[in-house]
């Protein structure tokens, strides 16, 4: 019994502890646990709030179509160097994400990797990345 | 004889050190008791961050009834067919949905707005439903408009001119509620310098704005507010604006039944 | 001049001191803060500006001790989760106020103006913003307190670190998904690591959820100087902007 309530105290205490970045809806319905590296054209980038949207194309591939990438606020990606004018439509884009889990074309943007090699996240809270990406962290 | 000329003009003498040792004596008792008095009391109450103002804004102002000098604007002909009533419409939106009104609104919404000012920066921060103001002091520029996300409040700096702090706001959006007193919308190209002043010892603040605006404005157009302070130990309340509550927005949005 | 009369001029000049403390100290205790540091002159720490959160920002600490009531609602909470329900998805739909402690564990820089009498803390959001009271005065009383968003605080220094006591919080859940009562009850203390860190450790003690006062630990980070305040825009009315494929939206009015 002592080893149960530690245990749950544990586990609340480890809820009460995260800090996942804000979402007026849930991350549940990405999967967490899977990247996808997404490899196309912008056709939109919606820098706004409550959360950006960059509308790629993919040309090819077993991921070829349009996908949605979604990112954060306009409040929380302009400190990790985001603007209004980072990217725009006919932009070469490279994008490292978590997919829908429904398998639907959309996904939740971690970083895009920028033309010298090196990584933007879009949120200073999420900086996490499939290990075999070999980009590299900003400074 | 000489000795008598000479004891008079030995006391005259006497009389003019006496004299001028009492000047001197009183003039280093009061700039000694000034120095004593000044130096603790600057000691206590000047926590470091206040220092370099030539005078603090600090407090929760109101506007009383008496409290506006609002002429009328001189406005563009484009300007003046923006009628009464579609402006009227888009503030009770703006209310109705919760959306943040900003500036002007904010500076005369109804309740105390609190401005606390430190040596970096000035906040101005307002009850009803919009973001606080944040009045940058420390020299710097606006940002790349370019690059900017235009605002309801604007970008604003700061400078003291005298006992005067100007302040310069750039970087507004055409969202919340643009109706500026006297007449003519804020949008984004809209200019706005105030000037903020106390009088009466610190009991009124004097605040006169000043809008340009090519598309809206024939002339700047400036109109005055002169808040005066709020009651003691004053507490800002909750503004707790839900726009999903059906009774309120039946309220704002249904035509009143006699 | 003589000794005597230095000795005179002194006299008269403490005499003439005193008399003009008594009289000014009224007048300058209008404009002086009440509850002066107790940091000798010009060493109060120097927390104005703006902080924002890293990576290794999470909370530090020992775990919490909930009673058995807060463990089952903590349960149920994660249950909920699981199914996609975050608990804000209403509140951030309606772009109602995201009470305290929400700018603490979300990302964008929050901005400290220390004015003589209270201190406010400008986070980018309507309704997120903090009053501290610096001049002395208590928490109203019970029969006066109004229970908001950001409850009522009230601060001092003690040394070098700046003490907030906050009570009058809404109960609810907040944004990490924690459930705190209407008696909570929030000891803050900040204290500069160094001129470019910030800690923060918040105390809660809350009798429906914390068997025992629950603290806990973060650091910020001074922001580039470069950083200036954003708007955070929420338009309940523009449905373009909540464009998801997430579970369904509620309706566009309801009653209470």
């Amino acid at each position: 019994m002592r080893r149960k309530i530690i245990f749950a105290a544990l586990i609340c205490s480890i809820l009460a502890l995260a800090i996942p970045a804000f979402a007026h809806h849930s991350f549940a319905m990405f999967d967490n646990s899977k990247w996808i590296i997404i490899k196309g054209t912008v056709v939109e980038y919606r820098w706004e709030n409550p959360h950006t949207h960059i509308i790629v194309n993919v040309a090819g591939g077993p991921m070829a179509g349009t996908w949605d990438v979604e990112a954060a606020s306009i409040n929380i990606m302009a400190r990790q160097g985001w603007n209004k004018i980072s990217f725009k439509a006919g932009d070469a884009i490279t994008a490292v994400a978590h997919p829908l889990k429904s398998g639907d074309k959309g996904c939740s943007l971690s970083y895009v990797v920028l033309p010298d090699g090196v990584r933007r996240y879009q949120d200073v809270a999420r900086p996490d990345g499939p290990p075999e990406d070999t980009s590299k962290k900003p400074d | 004889m000489d000795t008598a000329r000479n004891n008079n003009a030995s006391r005259r003498m006497a009389y003019k050190f006496v004299s001028l040792s009492s000047i001197v004596r009183g003039s280093v008792a009061f700039f000694a008791g000034l120095f004593l008095f000044v130096t603790p009391t600057l000691v206590q109450s000047s926590p470091q961050p206040q220092s370099s103002a030539p005078v603090n804004i600090s407090g929760f102002w109101e506007l009383r009834y008496d409290g506006r000098n609002i002429p009328h604007a001189s406005l563009t002909p484009a300007a003046a067919k923006i009628t009464a009533a579609e402006q009227a419409q888009n503030t009770m939106h703006v209310i109705r949905w919760c959306i943040l009104s900003g500036m002007p609104m904010m500076m005369d919404s109804g309740a105390p707005i609190d401005i606390e000012q430190d040596s970096k920066h000035i906040g101005i921060l307002a009850e009803p439903v919009s973001g606080p103001r944040t009045i940058y002091l420390d020299g710097r520029k606006h940002p790349d408009m370019n690059l900017f996300d235009n605002t309801t409040i604007g970008d604003s700096i700061g400078h003291w001119e005298g006992d005067t702090l100007v302040v310069d706001t750039i970087g507004f959006s055409d969202k919340g509620v643009t109706t500026i007193p006297g007449g003519g919308i804020r949008t984004p190209d809209s200019h706005l310098v105030e000037r903020y002043r106390l009088e009466d010892s610190g009991a009124h603040l004097l605040v006169t704005f000043t809008w340009t605006d090519p598309k809206v404005f024939a002339k700047p157009h400036t109109y005055a507010f002169r808040y005066s302070r709020a009651a003691p130990g004053y507490r800002p309340r909750d503004y707790d604006c839900d726009a999903s509550n059906k009774e309120r927005a039946d309220f704002l949005e249904k035509t009143p039944q006699p | 001049m003589t000794n005597r009369f230095w000795l005179k001029a002194f006299g008269t000049a403490v005499i003439f001191a005193c008399l003009l403390s008594a009289l000014g100290h009224r007048a300058i205790a209008r404009q002086a803060p009440a509850s002066e540091p107790s940091a000798t002159a010009g060493t109060i720490p120097d927390i104005s500006g703006s902080w924002e959160p890293r990576a290794d920002g999470r909370g530090r600490g020992a775990p919490a001790k909930l009673t058995p009531e807060a463990m089952e609602r903590a349960q149920k909470r994660r249950d909920a989760l699981a199914t996609g329900d975050s608990g804000v998805t209403e509140v951030a739909r309606w772009c109602g106020a995201l009470a305290f402690p929400f700018y603490l564990t979300s990302s964008p820089p929050w901005d400290i103006i220390v004015g003589p009498k209270e201190i406010v803390v400008l986070a980018e959001r309507q309704e997120a913003s903090r009053h501290i009271f610096m001049d002395g005065r208590n928490h109203p009383d019970a029969d006066r307190l109004e229970i908001t968003a950001n409850g009522d605080s009230v601060g001092h220094w003690e040394g070098d670190t700046l003490v907030v006591d906050t009570i009058g919080l809404r109960g609810g859940i907040d944004t990490t998904g924690t459930y705190r009562g209407p008696h909570q009850h929030l000891i803050e203390r900040y204290r500069l690591l160094d001129q470019n860190r910030l800690s923060l450790t918040l105390t809660w003690e809350d009798p429906d959820v914390y068997a025992e006062p629950y603290t806990t630990q973060r650091v910020y980070y001074r922001s580039d100087p470069s950083i200036y305040a954003m708007e955070d825009w929420c338009d309940a009315s523009d449905e373009s902007q909540w464009r998801s494929d997430a579970a369904p939206l509620p309706p566009a009015t309801k009653s209470h």
